[in-house]
């Protein structure tokens, strides 16, 4: 009789728990599983059926094995039938996949995190995770940048984690009309805000590119070691294991040595137009 | 806290000698704003610079299709306004206060005067404020790339 052995190229189906509006065009899917373990910053792949495969972060709490979250943008094909599925609707899922945010190796430093965009889905497993912990670590510090007022995610969480006395939540928008109360100016325009020790401080950032290239060199300005600065890339992920290269980041498969990364690994590489 | 010893605190001011922050001292007052209270409009005279030294001010343009377009906001520890360093000395934007913003109002005619009398405290100053711009620009390129959304 034939091993029933777990094969990564063949999805699990699930079922849609809740579907819920973000933004006019982000949605997040609560999928009901069984003991679903994953760790902050892993990638699931999901199939809407007849329709196609994207790779997608996970965005909900490590904690909870039994829900699990994925917050999508309505961009492209698939994308447009993700945030269509109702509650109850199948999905295909194949994971969790990649490198995940270094958790434990941070313990006892300050924690910086800057997000931009959807780039904040990525980091709320890890955002949880810290607030679970939260004696383990030193300063934590948010800083999110969105494009407009509109664009904000998890406004709900944010308020939360706001009202939080061991958290410094900075939120800045791009564009804003005079009814915003609130910053605006790009995510980097908050950096002089940080009050970390620099010397004692891991840095996660996920947003755009060009946003974690100039985060980053923000970042360095503060005397943050390049090694102590992770960043979550994105690339066409299609087997999520590091065989079929549509991922390939130079010399790295983004599906399988990121999607997190040390910037030290990968700085050169950000500024190669080719790559 | 005296005037002196807010400029003092003051991160544009930082390490300057406590002879220089004395003689600018000498044309600085302290300015409240209440909420949406205007600080300067577009057009007018750019007579002062701004130590924020509390709350938060956007700078704004008001346009017939859009109505009012905040294009950045500062804040504490920041400086408002450059307009004062270059002719025509005019404001290039409305400042507005979003919230009770309390600042330092550094007359720009006496600061010139005082950084043309003494080079060497000119040459500190405008090394200061270019950094203030360069990042502002940069910021402003960022800002029209989208950067949150690409």
């Amino acid at each position: 009789m034939m091993e029933d052995r777990y094969n990564p190229y063949i999805p699990t189906v699930y079922k849609i728990k809740n579907v819920k509006k973000e933004t006019y065009n982000t949605f997040t899917l609560d999928v009901e599983v069984n003991g679903f373990r994953f760790l902050p910053g892993q990638f699931n792949m999901l199939y809407v059926f007849g329709i196609g495969e994207v790779p997608i972060s996970i965005s909900s709490d490590p904690a909870y094995t039994n829900v699990i979250s994925h917050t999508v943008r309505r961009v492209g094909y698939v994308t447009s039938a993700l945030c269509n599925l109702k509650r109850g609707d199948s999905i295909g899922i194949r994971g969790p996949f990649g490198n995940p945010w270094p958790i434990d190796e941070c313990e006892g430093n300050d924690i910086l995190i800057v997000a931009g965009g959807l780039g904040l889905a990525p980091l709320r497993p890890l955002i949880y995770h810290i607030l679970s912990y939260r004696s383990r670590y030193g300063s934590v510090e948010l800083l999110y940048g969105a494009k407009t007022p509109k664009d904000i995610l998890y406004n709900r969480e944010l308020a939360r984690w706001r009202a939080r006395f061991d958290v410094d939540v900075y939120i800045t928008v791009d564009k804003a009309d005079s009814n915003w109360f609130g910053n605006v100016g790009v995510v980097t325009s908050l950096l002089h805000k940080v009050h970390a020790d620099p010397s004692h401080t891991y840095a996660f950032v996920c947003g755009p590119e060009i946003m974690m290239r100039f985060v980053a060199k923000g970042l360095l300005e503060m005397k943050i070691r390049p090694s102590n600065i992770f960043i979550s890339m994105e690339r066409n992920m299609k087997c999520a294991i590091g065989l079929c290269g549509h991922c390939q980041f130079g010399p790295e498969f983004v599906c399988k040595d990121g999607p997190v990364f040390n910037y030290d690994r990968v700085e050169k590489l950000l500024s190669i137009k080719e790559v | 806290m005296s005037v002196e010893d807010s400029i003092r605190r003051h991160r544009f001011f930082r390490d300057i000698s406590d002879e220089y922050v004395r003689s600018i001292a000498a044309h600085a007052k302290e300015d409240t704003f209440n909420k949406d209270e205007f600080i300067f409009r577009e057009g007018e005279d750019a007579d002062s610079l701004y130590l924020i030294t509390y709350g938060k001010v956007s700078l704004e343009l008001s346009t017939a299709h859009r109505g009012r377009v905040i294009i950045q906001t500062i804040d504490e520890d920041d400086v408002l306004g450059v307009s004062w360093v270059s002719p025509p000395y005019r404001w290039q934007f409305d400042a507005r206060a979003l919230m009770l913003t309390r600042a330092i109002r550094i007359d720009a005619y006496n600061l010139r005067r005082l950084c043309d009398e003494d080079n060497a405290l000119g040459y500190r100053l405008m090394k200061r404020l270019i950094d203030v711009v360069i990042k502002r620009m940069q910021a402003v390129r960022l800002q029209l790339l989208e950067i949150e959304e690409m």
